[in-house]
């Protein structure tokens, strides 16, 4: 079920966006809080976005459509790893075990939608995970 | 002889004049004593003014003055319409149930009139005390309607409105008044009515008790908004789709005010509601004032040693949802997290102790219910038709 580039894609994808997100915070996203995506709605928008398109491409390394969503899974666990890092070295609020919750669901509707995008040109398959996780890439 | 003459008559005159002037010191040190204007009254810094419950503050008075038509509802089938005249004034006719004209009142700069068809205009000195808006206009119009006032005779000031010296009974908002609807400047009106708890009614997962006041916003003749005030629960709840929704309980007031510094009624139901719009529209038109920068602090310091987080206000890690009825949720759970000496290390220590662990709880329930759903908020019943 591990599929490493994925893992490693969707981590990556979510520290750049946040390196973006940083970087443009007070004239994009939002002047008032500390640079993290969901402390405003454009900066949510745009991560899932990123991850959208990471999902995307993740799933086009995919075998099969059960495949895709393994992908699309594990670009969601190496962005929600980066993201829970993230909300503790800005320093965790008082909801933080709630924002991380939130965070992995926004995470994974970008991946899963991404992986759906490719899902029309995947055979159906239905072997996702027995494979012994090797993926074409 | 002469000069004793002479000396008698500058001791008399020295007498006179000492006399005078001791007369004189001491009633203008009895005047000084008793103009209460001179002395200056200090309060205590950091101290708000004593609390006067007629008394909304500047900005409510300030909307309360674009207000151009103000309609009053009552129980009795009556219905005061006040406007404002051209010369500043407002006066207010109050109808009967056939459109019949009862009375009309007229609140001037420096005098108050009240008309009645083919009796003779009854004239008044309006009370310091008394901020004379719309909503005062219409209720006073009625209230002497109500008592039977056909003279200036027996007339006294008792609680803010003029009443005869024989009425009995108080001018209770919730007793008198069904609907009130202000029609304000650009194009925004808005209409509330008071509405019994329906069964099936709930706030925060609990069933509603007490009268809600249920507030319609209207943009050139739209509807835009609406919002309601639950009486017993003491909560203001809003939803403006496409720029604002939220809500506002005791708990977000108590550490300021100690919870709701007065009781808040139909007519500041509509000018609130109208404020939220007109503001939000006004910042999206605008902008803001001021806009506050992040500092930037050094990134290899930062990694090293992250932030020192103290609550923030809002949806900690989530300000995304500030402005959503999630708001709620946030609030009060920061304020249980400070009532209970809760922070972010103690977010679940049940073998310790279950104070913040109920907070939590308490805030997981509540974004699951979304506060309360926007659906559940009510509406005014129709508005019957004016005359």
């Amino acid at each position: 079920m591990l599929r490493w580039t994925s893992l490693v894609l969707g981590g990556a994808t979510f520290l750049v966006a946040h390196a973006i997100e940083r970087m443009w915070w007070t004239m994009w996203f939002s002047a008032e809080w500390e640079p993290f995506f969901m402390n405003s709605g454009r900066a949510v928008a745009f991560t899932t976005a990123c991850l959208l398109i990471a999902g995307l491409i993740a799933a086009g390394f995919a075998r099969d459509r059960p495949d895709a969503l393994v992908h699309a899974g594990n670009v969601t666990a190496g962005a929600g790893a980066v993201m829970i890092v993230t909300v503790f070295a800005i320093g965790p609020g008082t909801l933080f075990p709630i924002a991380i919750l939130f965070g992995l669901v926004i995470l994974a509707v970008g991946s899963y939608l991404g992986a759906l995008v490719i899902f029309p040109f995947k055979p159906a398959g239905g072997s996702a995970g027995t494979g012994g996780g090797r993926t074409r890439a | 002889m002469k000069n004793t003459l002479e000396a008698r008559t500058w001791f008399r005159l020295a007498v006179i004049v000492g006399v005078v002037l001791t007369l004189g010191g001491i009633a203008r040190h009895t005047a000084v004593r008793a103009a209460p204007g001179n002395g200056v009254k200090i309060m205590p810094n950091g101290r708000a003014p004593d609390d006067n419950p007629g008394e909304r503050g500047a900005t409510y008075y300030a909307l309360e003055a674009q207000t151009s038509r103000f309609t009053t509802r009552f129980h009795d089938g009556t219905t005061a319409v006040a406007e404002r005249t051209a010369d500043g004034d407002i006066e207010t006719k109050l109808r009967d149930l056939g459109g019949n004209e009862i009375n009309r009142f007229k609140v001037g700069h420096d005098k108050l009139m009240y008309l009645r068809p083919s009796a003779t205009p009854v004239q008044a000195v309006p009370d310091s005390g008394v901020h004379a808006t719309f909503d005062w206009s219409n209720r006073q119009s009625h209230r002497l309607f109500e008592d039977g006032v056909a003279s200036g005779a027996g007339l006294e000031w008792r609680d803010g409105l003029m009443r005869h010296t024989s009425a009995r009974g108080k001018d209770e908002e919730a007793a008198v008044v069904r609907e009130v609807e202000t029609r304000w400047a650009h194009g925004l009106s808005a209409r509330t009515a008071r509405v019994r708890a329906r069964r099936g009614d709930v706030f925060d997962g609990k069933p509603l008790q007490g009268d809600v006041l249920a507030t319609i916003l209207m943009r050139d003749g739209v509807e835009v908004g609406l919002a309601n005030y639950l009486t017993y629960e003491r909560v203001f709840v809003w939803t403006i789709p496409g720029m604002s929704e939220g809500s506002i309980g005791n708990d977000h007031l108590k550490q300021q005010f100690n919870g709701w510094p007065f009781t808040p009624d139909m007519v500041w139901m509509n000018l609130q509601t109208i404020a939220l719009y007109h503001w939000k529209e006004t910042i999206t038109q605008k902008g803001f004032v001021a806009r506050c920068d992040q500092p930037q602090p050094n990134p290899l310091v930062q990694f090293f040693v992250p932030t020192v987080s103290a609550n923030e206000v809002g949806c900690d890690g989530l300000h995304w949802l500030d402005h959503t009825v999630m708001r709620y949720c946030c609030d009060s759970h920061d304020n249980c997290y400070e009532r209970d000496g809760c922070a972010y290390k103690s977010w679940w220590m049940f073998w310790s102790s279950w104070r913040c662990d109920f907070c939590n709880i308490l805030a997981i329930r509540c974004f699951q219910t979304g506060a309360i759903p926007t659906g559940k908020i009510r509406r005014p019943p129709a508005a019957p038709v004016d005359y």
